[in-house]
């Protein structure tokens, strides 16, 4: 396993553990920062994907997580550390580093406090954490039981909460509408609030629409909890990576796809997403492009309605459909700057504001934020972000920068405030387009 | 209708095998599967109504389409998915004895044993007098003689499977259709001491050629016989495969051990694995060391377990409510379950409350620790009988 050459400095060091690499240096910095007691990496044990592993971090971050007790720390920024915050120090317990290794989610995030800018290189911003999100089958796993087929496993995709299994029927088995030749199945296994799973599972399975992937049958493999589903061809991630960007045409059509998902969501259940983002939308046809929202794992009710009494019936806690909340779960870079708040009232601004940061980066292929130079945590909250997607859409066509810019505005009352404004403007950019 | 579209050459083994082309026959199984799906969420009401619908749908396909076996079969089907097999059976029974279908062999052989299995689920006290005797047919492996309920497939404790005719009649014989449960336990009970099949049951391999005399009875066991080479390849899982410490490879023994007592690992089963230990250490233990009994409710108690077991491990299926309820009410039945030489007795009277007396006067060296075991497995069976296996 090499590490990639691209941006990363001489001397960054690697430590390879199970399925995931974790680097030590922000790329694009000629070397790591000077500090007077980092001469000699310190190990902190953590825990990846419950394997035990070694991190190596300078002595004097190491020094300040025990001083601090893990209290100063950044919430968007630098995932590691957040990681730190919320389970090391604190606890003195072994770190759980799945949110480190890419999980990208930060929870229950009470304030923002400063994050200290002599170690700001030292930690992996998280965009570059989830560096090696395929596993490649073992011996071991060559082979899975879903439910009572078997499967050969193609690949396994590790998220922030469980894991994606490709499978391949292993046998000719007769076609059968549930077990399909080729499925993809997520299991649990990181998560450890049995609630939070069923949660998720409650809220998918409700969902039926075209622009929403389905929940086929929630059965086992391995005998673990497993949701079954059908495989598409990749996520966004992989369309990106592939072609670097979009056209506006392009891009309005996905927004316009998963707008609609997201506005039969809302309007059916009160329920919204809040962790869009391109890995999240799925790829059902290349051409003309054809998406599907997946991952309903941290979505949330927004009132009191038929769905919350069915799920208050069940064992989920009332804080998951809460209007008002602190509960500050997502991808940070996709993450509305209200959120982080820790109070801000759920409403579709939060998931508009998301599909905005997509279309930027469907558009121009990148984020709108400066990796490596200033702090994205920092650019999120003085909303200097706002200032650099607007040069980056400087030659795009006015309808689709407004849109977008409107979009991600850091006051959430500047954005359009419903799903139906949304699918009304993409209306208007997709006729002027024809014209 | 669209018949035939997909040709597969495939041996069909269940109802659902033979109606897999069929589109409306897709529709209803994905309702069903979302229903079952809602279930497990506990959405009791929303599955029902789902279930409703489905059945409607099926209703009004054999309504339209009266003469077609696959209408019925798909309301059979139905049935069997959602456990309401007193529906099922007199569908099942129109279709084998009215001419006016015209069955294939294969559909024949699957509705037969579907029907079979109907009328083995039934509770003791339901059954027909003429009907299978037993929950489920149990065989008895003819390599390490221990339980299990699909001789099409390759034993789950040794993956020892019949490479002739002759070997898959012999393993049909050695089930509860031609001796008794108690008897099955006997003979497990020799086999574990290095006894060959054959060497307990005399005449065996003389039955088996007397029982392939019998043209119709040679043609299931070359059915069986197809099915078991169509699946030994397949990746089958095994008690030892997901019993085993994945560090060290020692056998677990505990269903609720915490670490490997070899290598000191920590053990991080799920749910679902800790039930399947347990109920496979039960049935062990009901083949080495319980006193046999020769109630029903013991019988039935076996061949629940057995049932349970291999579902559990083959098709990764959780025990269903009735058949949880109706395995705690054999332990009801049985009152009592006794270690060898009744050294140790727990009194199942009433499961929730199991007492374990160790009789002093018949105590063996070993039956205090195998009566603990016994407990123990036996606690945590009913536990999780009663409250269901977590999600």
């Amino acid at each position: 396993m090499a590490v990639p050459s691209a941006g990363w400095p001489q001397g960054a060091t690697e430590k390879i553990v199970p399925w995931r690499r974790v680097w030590g240096y922000v790329p694009g910095r000629a070397s790591p920062p000077a500090h007077p007691a980092d001469e000699k990496p310190h190990p902190i044990k953590v825990r990846l994907l419950g394997l035990k592993a070694n991190l190596q971090v300078p002595d004097a971050l190491a020094e300040l997580i025990e001083q601090t007790g893990g209290a100063k720390s950044r919430c968007a920024g630098f995932h590691a550390w957040f990681m730190l915050e919320n389970n090391a120090a604190t606890s003195k317990q072994p770190i759980d580093a799945e949110q480190l290794s890419g999980g990208t989610r930060a929870q229950n995030i009470p304030h923002r406090p400063a994050f200290p800018a002599e170690f700001a290189g030292y930690i992996t911003p998280f965009t570059h954490l989830s560096t090696e999100p395929v596993m490649e089958p073992s011996n071991k796993h060559k082979h899975v039981l879903v439910d009572d087929r078997t499967y050969s496993v193609m690949s396994v995709r590790n998220g922030g909460m469980g894991r994606v299994w490709l499978l391949e029927q292993a046998f000719d088995d007769s076609f059968d509408p549930i077990y399909r030749r080729r499925i993809a199945v997520k299991t649990f296994d990181f998560m450890q609030d049995e609630r939070a799973i069923e949660h998720e599972l409650n809220i998918w399975i409700s969902l039926e629409h075209t622009s929403i992937l389905p929940l086929i049958k929630i059965g086992r493999l391995n005998y673990r909890l497993a949701a079954i589903m059908p495989m598409l061809n990749g996520s966004l991630d992989d369309v990106i990576e592939a072609r670097g960007s979009l056209n506006e045409q392009e891009v309005t059509k996905i927004i316009f796809d998963i707008v609609e998902g997201l506005r039969y969501a809302w309007s059916a259940f009160k329920i919204l997403h809040l962790d869009l983002k391109p890995s999240n939308v799925l790829v059902e046809r290349a051409s003309p492009i054809r998406t599907k929202i997946a991952d309903w794992g941290i979505s949330r009710l927004a009132a009191e309605n038929q769905m919350a009494r069915r799920l208050k019936g069940s064992t989920v806690p009332a804080a998951m459909y809460d209007q008002k909340t602190a509960y500050a779960a997502g991808t940070p870079l996709f993450m509305a700057p209200e959120r982080f708040s820790g109070n801000w009232s759920l409403s579709p601004t939060a998931d508009i504001y998301s599909l905005g940061m997509m279309a930027v980066q469907l558009n121009t292929g990148i984020l709108p934020f400066h990796f490596g130079q200033i702090d994205p945590a920092e650019e999120i909250a003085t909303g200097s972000f706002f200032e650099n997607a607007c040069h980056m859409l400087e030659n795009r066509s006015e309808g689709f920068r407004r849109f977008c810019l409107q979009c991600i505005h850091p006051i959430p009352s500047a954005r359009p405030s419903t799903f139906s404004d949304v699918v009304t403007q993409l209306n208007l950019i997709a006729k002027r387009g024809n014209k | 209708m669209i018949f035939g579209l997909f040709g597969s050459k495939k041996k069909k083994e269940s109802v659902a095998d033979l109606l897999a082309e069929f589109v409306t026959y897709q529709q209803i199984v994905g309702r069903i599967s979302k229903a079952q799906s809602l279930q497990k969420l506990n959405r009791l009401d929303e599955s029902q109504q789902l279930l409703l619908e489905t059945e409607r749908i099926a209703k009004n396909y054999l309504n339209q389409n009266p003469r077609e076996k696959k209408a019925h079969m798909m309301l059979v089907l139905f049935y069997g998915e959602i456990g309401s097999f007193e529906l099922a059976e007199p569908i099942i029974q129109r279709l084998l004895s009215s001419g006016e279908f015209q069955l294939n062999e294969e559909e024949k052989f699957v509705l037969s044993a579907e029907l079979q299995k109907i009328q083995r689920q039934r509770p003791t006290n339901q059954r027909a007098a003429d009907g299978p005797t037993g929950y489920t047919q149990v065989y008895c492996c003819a390599n390490c003689g221990r339980l299990h309920n699909f001789v099409s497939m390759p034993c789950p404790n040794c993956d020892w499977s019949p490479q002739t005719i002759e070997e898959t009649a012999c393993s049909i014989i050695l089930s509860n259709s031609h001796f008794k449960v108690p008897a099955l336990l006997i003979l497990a009970r020799e086999m574990a001491t290095g006894r060959t099949a054959d060497d307990v049951v005399p005449n065996l391999l003389s039955d088996g050629k007397t029982y392939l005399s019998v043209p119709k009875q040679k043609q299931v066991v070359e059915q069986v016989f197809s099915m078991l080479r169509q699946n030994e390849h397949k990746n089958h899982r095994s008690l030892s495969m997901v019993r085993e410490c994945p560090n060290c490879g020692n056998r677990i023994l505990f269903s609720g051990a915490e670490v490997c007592e070899k290598c000191g690992e920590s053990v991080n089963w799920p749910d679902a694995i800790r039930v399947l230990a347990c109920m496979d250490n039960l049935l062990w233990l009901l083949e080495q060391r319980i006193e046999v009994s020769s109630t029903d409710a013991f019988s039935d108690f076996v061949c629940i377990l057995v049932a349970m077991t291999n579902n559990l491990l083959r098709k990764q299926e959780m025990p269903s409510i009735p058949d949880r309820q109706y395995s705690i009410r054999l332990l009801t039945d049985m009152g009592a379950v006794c270690d060898l030489n009744k050294g140790a007795v727990i009194d199942t009277k009433n499961p929730k409350k199991l007492q374990i007396y160790l009789i002093k006067s018949s105590m063996r060296d070993d039956s205090e620790t195998f009566g603990l075991f016994l407990y123990k497995e036996l606690e945590f069976f009913v536990e999780k009988m009663t409250e269901g296996i977590r999600l």
